[in-house]
């Protein structure tokens, strides 16, 4: 005989499924249609009436900022400060972590997969440029050991092969991408601990052998803050490295081009576009069909999706090499570097992906993950009077959210183009310039169409 | 010369696609306000039962979204064969289910998104809530 149970008061974890248990409303379907068909019409708008020749990148280009406002930027105090604040910062977490109380109202979880992933490493980095290199508490201890013993930062045991580029960054994401969005219980302390002890060690051993090279390659966090950095109107030019207002499309043109950047930016947007797919409740149904266990179908349906997403890059930019012709033979770069040379494109998709994804939930989880950093111990304190206070809603009103996801994909998708246009005129022969972008351009409108699909249907 | 034409076409180019996408969003999200308030208006006296039943391992009805207008009175029962936690993101509350016992949640829909309610032992995914 069924009986009913008074609901429990106790507040629950928030972030026991995926991130939040919350995701937006679908959108109109009129709107996905309407910002459909104005993507493809603006992609191949692009082809007529792009420049034919590179402009993106110039070591001149952008503004350059007064020359006391660079000496303050580069000041051993400024980034000592922010460095320290970084520390602290780190430091009140890991009591929270280590001390606190396991449940709902810990801060960590909301620490980690809202403030620090979203926040800082996406959303931030964006603005500001790469705050997860200025604030990494590894690299300022890191930067410390080695002030305190007096050798050089760079300098490890070895030298960082040259070969291994980003991949130890896109096997880092990729990892981090399974722990938000697969493993089990990954909302909890200890969970949570597990991995706040790996990335200290991997991060911490690998600059003791490395040298400091080791956090601007091997550190996923790292390297995506750098990525999504480039989109930031603030950044050095790569003639003279001085500061300067720069459009962002020739900041994420000059992004440096290291083996693996392809595999990684195609991580960063695949993790998201499998965390996109897994709210709709098609996956749902396959997820749990119990054909495998839940945790195995998150696992192939994450990794599977990134492969995706590689397999259709790499092949698009190999139809766009045989198009485009002897690519880029003038300047020394042969057919394999080519993934490389268009990895950056796809960095602006990305970041479109993850601002459509995940602007209301860093509204919404972020007010109540610094309500409760209020709390760190559990213990009722309500330190700054943080704690408490009703979630403030004012910004993630469905008609705004709607219009600022859409225009956040399409944007993304036209600096992607533009960005794709102005390197394939540099690689291929006039002639063929345009052929050579047909693949790319063609991938990259379905990527954008199905962010939209994403967001009416999931 | 070219220089300076290109640039400005890409420029253009550029704003014209955000603000084409702005004013594409403004269209259709002005619409779905209309439609939104008035199936509103129509349900907010009502109450919808939703009932749930968790029994060796399989979900009745299979998990998929319950559409519900904002203002709607909304009331959760969730049965289950084996002892759960059913956790109900709307409004995030947890309740602990004894085996073959039932969980309620009643609460207003208020607050516009799709918030999925979930048994924590299983891991599962019960239903999605899309209030608005």
């Amino acid at each position: 005989m069924p009986f009913s149970l008074a609901v429990a008061a106790r507040p629950a974890a928030v972030l026991a499924h995926g991130i939040g248990g919350r995701s937006d409303l679908p959108i109109p379907f009129g709107l996905a249609l309407a910002s459909s068909a104005f993507v493809l019409v603006v992609s191949f708008a692009a082809l007529a009436v792009l420049w034919p020749r590179p402009r993106l990148g110039s070591p001149t280009a952008g503004w350059r900022l007064p020359a006391p406002v660079g000496r303050v930027l580069d000041a051993a105090a400024a980034r000592w400060v922010v460095r320290l604040v970084g520390v602290a910062f780190f430091g009140y977490v890991l009591a929270a972590t280590l001390f606190g109380v396991d449940d709902a109202q810990n801060p960590t979880a909301g620490v980690v997969y809202v403030l620090f992933w979203v926040g800082a490493v996406a959303f931030a980095s964006a603005v500001l440029g790469p705050v997860w290199r200025w604030l990494n508490p590894v690299r300022t201890l890191y930067l410390l050991a080695c002030a305190v013993l007096r050798s050089g930062p760079r300098e490890g045991l070895l030298p960082y092969p040259p070969r291994l580029g980003t991949w130890p960054a896109a096997a880092g994401l990729l990892g981090f991408a399974w722990l938000e969005l697969v493993a089990p219980q990954r909302d909890t302390l200890p969970v949570l601990r597990a991995w706040f002890g790996a990335y200290f060690g991997l991060m911490l051993m690998g600059a003791v052998v490395f040298g400091s090279t080791w956090f601007d390659r091997a550190d996923g966090f790292q390297v995506a803050s750098q990525l999504y950095g480039r989109l930031s109107v603030l950044g050095r030019r790569p003639g003279d490295h001085a500061w300067v207002l720069r459009n962002p499309l020739d900041g994420i043109a000059s992004a440096a081009v290291l083996p693996g950047l392809a595999v990684t930016v195609c991580v960063m947007l695949g993790s998201t576009v499998y965390d996109a797919g897994a709210n709709s409740t098609l996956w749902i149904r396959v997820e749990q069909s119990g054909v495998t266990g839940i945790v195995t179908a998150g696992t192939l349906g994450l990794v599977g999706t990134v492969l995706l997403v590689v397999a259709l890059f790499l092949g698009a930019v190999r139809l766009a090499g045989r198009l485009g012709g002897p690519a880029g033979e003038a300047e020394g770069t042969g057919i394999r570097a080519l993934p490389g040379m268009f990895a950056p494109s796809i960095v602006p998709i990305a970041l479109g992906y993850v601002v459509a994804h995940y602007y209301s939930l860093l509204v919404l989880t972020g007010q109540s993950t610094v309500g409760q950093l209020a709390d760190p111990l559990g213990t009722g304190a309500n330190l700054l009077g943080l704690g408490g206070r009703p979630l403030l809603t004012g910004w993630v009103q469905p008609s705004f959210v709607a219009s600022f996801q859409v225009t956040a994909i399409v944007v993304g998708h036209v600096i992607g183009v533009v960005v794709a246009h102005d390197r394939a005129v540099g690689l291929f022969p006039r002639a063929r310039a345009v052929a050579g972008q047909l693949p790319l351009l063609a991938l990259m409108v379905l990527f954008t169409i199905s962010g939209l699909l994403l967001l009416f249907a999931a | 010369m070219t220089f300076a034409r290109s640039r400005s076409a890409a420029v253009v180019l550029t704003v014209a696609a955000g603000a084409g996408a702005l004013v594409l969003a403004g269209c259709g999200s002005s619409s779905t306000g209309g439609a939104g308030s008035g199936s509103s208006a129509s349900t907010s006296s009502a109450v919808k039962v939703i009932d749930i039943r968790y029994s060796h391992g399989q979900i009745t009805p299979a998990p998929g979204k319950i559409e519900v207008a904002i203002g709607t009175r909304v009331q959760i029962n969730v049965t289950s064969d084996v002892p759960e936690e059913v956790h109900n993101h709307y409004d995030d509350k947890l309740a602990e289910v004894a085996a073959g016992g039932t969980a309620v949640f009643t609460f207003t829909a208020t607050q516009p998104g799709v918030y999925e309610v979930e048994l924590h032992h299983a891991n599962k995914v019960l239903m999605q809530l899309q209030v608005g």
